[in-house]
């Protein structure tokens, strides 16, 4: 670590993606859109639960990496500052999906069943769409979509804007208003992403609700955004820009909030299923019934392993924690199951017997990350992986931890 | 930091003034190839542990086993007395109802571990001992204050009592210092602190005032008054008061005497008080099929196996005997407080439904002993047949025609007796 040339030339650290790289998820981008198309015009209603699943995933680990920046700053994590560019490249993808999200208004009425005409419901569920039309109304929807977008996307481009300007000036103005707008960022966050996960997901099943449904998509993007976060800051370690930089120490760190969101995840996840569980009232309790049923319990049952138990167990271990190898594996794993969170999430609401994997899920994923990596990578070329003339820069390299 | 302060184990001391050249001191010992190495300091000294090669602590593990064991044994208890010992379905949930076993069982793997790593902390660091032998040292007390000391093993296998000091002379302490040559009465040293600890018990004794009180006698016999004892203290001389005048007895029922007791002036109220309709009716036998009939029977005839069994004071038949020219205040009042060994009501079923109940045995009363030709053409021609087919189904002979009611009622009567 010391040999890391602190006053160094800065063009080391400046970030070129690999054309390997960037042909890779150029191709994956391509051939996602292209069969995907293909895939709508077969089986639009497929296609588009696809689609959703797709962008839910995306946007998620963007707004999991958001959030992350977002608290390091609010909290003074010095360690942090090390994988902070990696996060806020991740969250600088956020207005893509301004665009992303244009497709899905063309499928609201075979993703939303609130959509008139209100022909498949009846009894409670029918009552309870009725009663939320003020709500639940195509414009409405729409409008606040785009407001979400519209709001991270000015965080995200903020955040990324002064960390960048504070590479070139050694005064800390930038950082500061980084810093002092993260606080209330945070706040607005919260309260967008809450309206966010009801909106998208949901209202899939309009006469459900749960009020920690809103914490529970955000804890789930944060694991998925801090496994990505580990694969990425791994990746780059091993490939140059980041070595030297990265110690046992920060993964440490990493391990560490990675296990506090597996903790979090699992126990908004239980409050949630518990509470409707043992109350056992007919319109909370199908909600579950039908992601319980057949091969969906078999799902669930792998997220409370794999999602929970599994990195929870391992996590334990301090010497794990300090592996930026085993690390960034699990990094990995978490990446897959918070898409079969997603997927767990959204999937079942397709009322469908084969409503089960299905070839376009693939494409959808592959679109939406292709062209998500694209724009990341785009934003970090020509920018250092570190950010520069970071007052705290220094002390989070030296990060020592127990 | 841990101690090593078992006199056996004591070879040779160092006391510096600062904790640079005790590390200095600590990582030249090293260098000379000494592995059993400690030191003692007032705090804890950025790199010490790294120099002396101190391993990792094991309280982890402590906490890790103690929440698994907190868990299970939480979880298992839960099984226990929720499915085996003492099962009671609620809301058709399974007895073994795992979600809900979550919150105690992640609870007490907490409490568990919480517990644990505070002991383990104080067992591992040996804080739960008062004195050792290194405490004889002059000066070692400084440990705590300002002096930083380094402690080399005697079973270090390159220590050697001579060569040894002259090493840790080179290291530049104040002083280099042997083990205490006189042992110590550890016992007696502990003793100061004991004492003060139970000192504040002491505070209990009744053992300072004018008179010294040694007995338990007072605890035995205490200034207090029982029940229905007499008192000097109250002008009626009794230890109990009174309620205030115009008092209400807790859940007591107000309301007038003809609804909530069943009588006027002392008369039994000779009609059913609410209005009597069919949703009346209903709930009067409904109640009176699951609270009455167990003994007086579903028709009110007494013809049960637990009437049977109470042969020394039966249930008597409601519609027929003594019983049947009760009134319905007289009913609904046994109904609320019981009589002779039938148990009160009146906890039971609300007053609404214990005049149902007398309006259902009223019902009960106007069925029974109606001769079978005194019905309609119609009813009495169906119910002939149903009984006929009823008979022959159990292979029994035939009923005589008249009044089969009575007759089967008067069977009965004597299987009872």
């Amino acid at each position: 670590m010391s040999a890391f040339p602190r006053q160094g030339p800065a063009a080391r650290l400046e970030f070129a993606a690999p054309r390997r790289v960037r042909r890779a998820a150029a191709a994956a981008a391509l051939l996602g859109w292209t069969a995907l198309l293909f895939g709508w015009s077969l089986d639009p209603e497929r296609a588009f639960f696809a689609y959703l699943g797709a962008f839910v995933y995306g946007i998620t680990l963007a707004l999991g990496a958001l959030a992350l920046v977002m608290m390091a700053h609010a909290a003074g994590a010095k360690w942090f500052v090390v994988v902070r560019r990696l996060a806020e490249s991740v969250a600088a993808t956020l207005p893509l999906f301004v665009l992303l999200f244009v497709p899905l208004l063309f499928g609201l009425e075979q993703l939303y069943p609130w959509v008139p005409p209100l022909d498949g419901l009846e009894g409670h569920a029918r009552h309870a769409v009725e009663e939320k039309q003020a709500y639940l109304n195509v414009p409405f929807f729409v409008a606040r979509g785009f407001g979400y977008l519209l709001v991270w996307s000015v965080l995200a481009a903020a955040l990324w804007a002064w960390s960048v300007r504070q590479d070139e000036t050694p005064e800390s103005a930038p950082l500061a208003r980084a810093v002092a707008w993260s606080g209330p960022g945070l706040l607005v966050f919260a309260f967008t992403a809450t309206l966010a996960a009801i909106d998208w997901v949901m209202s899939l099943d309009p006469g459900w609700y749960s009020t920690v449904f809103g914490v529970y998509f955000m804890v789930g993007g944060m694991v998925g955004a801090l496994g990505l976060l580990l694969v990425a800051a791994r990746g780059l370690e091993r490939a140059g820009p980041l070595a030297g930089a990265l110690a046992a120490p920060h993964y440490h760190a990493l391990g560490r909030l990675l296990l506090v969101f597996v903790a979090l995840w699992a126990y908004v996840a239980y409050a949630q299923g518990f509470l409707i569980w043992i109350a056992g009232l007919p319109h909370e309790i199908g909600w579950y019934l039908t992601r319980l049923d057949g091969g969906w319990g078999l799902v669930a049952l792998t997220l409370v392993a794999g999602h929970f138990a599994l990195p929870f167990a391992l996590l334990l271990s301090r010497s794990f924690k300090r592996s930026g190898r085993r690390l960034a594996v699990l990094g990995v794993w978490m990446l897959a199951v918070h898409y079969l969170d997603v997927f767990w999430l959204i999937l079942p609401a397709l009322a469908r017997p084969e409503a089960r994997a299905h070839w376009l899920d693939a494409p959808a994923l592959a679109a939406v990350l292709g062209t998500a990596t694209l724009v990341g990578l785009w934003r970090l070329t020509g920018h250092a992986v570190l950010p520069l003339h970071d007052p705290r820069l220094p002390q989070a390299l030296g990060y020592e931890s127990e | 930091m841990e101690t090593t302060a078992d006199p056996r184990r004591l070879g040779l001391l160092a006391e510096y003034d600062n904790p640079a050249d005790l590390v200095r001191g600590a990582a030249s010992m090293r260098e000379r190839g000494y592995r059993r190495l400690d030191a003692f300091t007032p705090y804890e000294v950025p790199g010490l542990a790294e120099t002396l090669g101190v391993a990792r602590t094991r309280l982890p593990l402590v906490t890790l086993v103690a929440a698994a064991v907190g868990g299970t044994l939480a979880y298992l208890i839960q099984w226990w007395t929720n499915a085996v010992a003492y099962p009671i379905p609620v809301g058709g949930r399974p007895l073994h109802a795992a979600p809900a076993f979550v919150p105690i069982t992640f609870e007490t793997a907490i409490l568990f571990a919480g517990v644990a790593t505070f002991l383990g902390v104080l067992v591992l660091s040996r804080l739960t001992r008062l004195w050792a032998p290194i405490d004889e040292i002059d000066g070692f007390e400084r440990a705590s204050v300002d002096r930083y000391w380094l402690a080399v093993d005697r079973r270090d296998p390159s220590f050697d009592p001579e060569r040894t000091a002259r090493e840790l002379e080179d290291t530049g302490p104040l002083r280099v210092v042997g083990p205490p040559s006189r042992p110590s009465l550890g016992i007696v040293r502990c003793l100061p602190p004991l004492i003060l600890v139970m000192l504040p018990f002491l505070a209990g004794c009744d053992v300072a005032g004018p008179e010294p009180n040694f007995s338990l006698e007072r605890m035995i016999h205490q200034p207090r008054y029982d029940a229905w004892e007499a008192s000097a203290v109250f002008a009626d001389g009794k230890a109990m008061r009174d309620p205030p005048a115009g008092s209400v007895h807790a859940g007591s029922v107000l309301g007038p005497p003809a609804l909530v007791e069943g009588r006027t002036d002392g008369r039994w109220v000779e009609q059913v008080v609410p209005e009597v309709d069919a949703a009346l009716l209903r709930r009067g036998r409904d109640r009176f099929e699951i609270y009455c009939a167990p003994c007086h029977g579903i028709d009110g005839e007494a013809a049960t196996s637990v009437a049977q069994s109470m042969s020394l004071r039966t249930p008597p038949p409601l519609v027929d005997g003594d019983a049947r020219t009760l009134p319905p205040g007289r009913v609904f009042h046994v109904a609320t407080y019981g009589y002779g060994l039938m148990p009160a009501y009146g906890h039971q079923l609300s007053i609404g439904d214990r005049w149902a109940v007398a309006a259902w045995v009223e019902v009960l009363r106007l069925r029974f002993g109606v001769p079978l030709e005194s019905l309609p053409p119609a009813l009495y021609e169906r119910a002939r047949r149903e009984l006929e087919a009823r008979d022959e189904e159990e292979d029994r002979p035939a009923l005589p025609e008249p009044a089969v009611g009575r007759q089967r009622q008067g069977l009965e009567r004597e299987v009872e007796r």
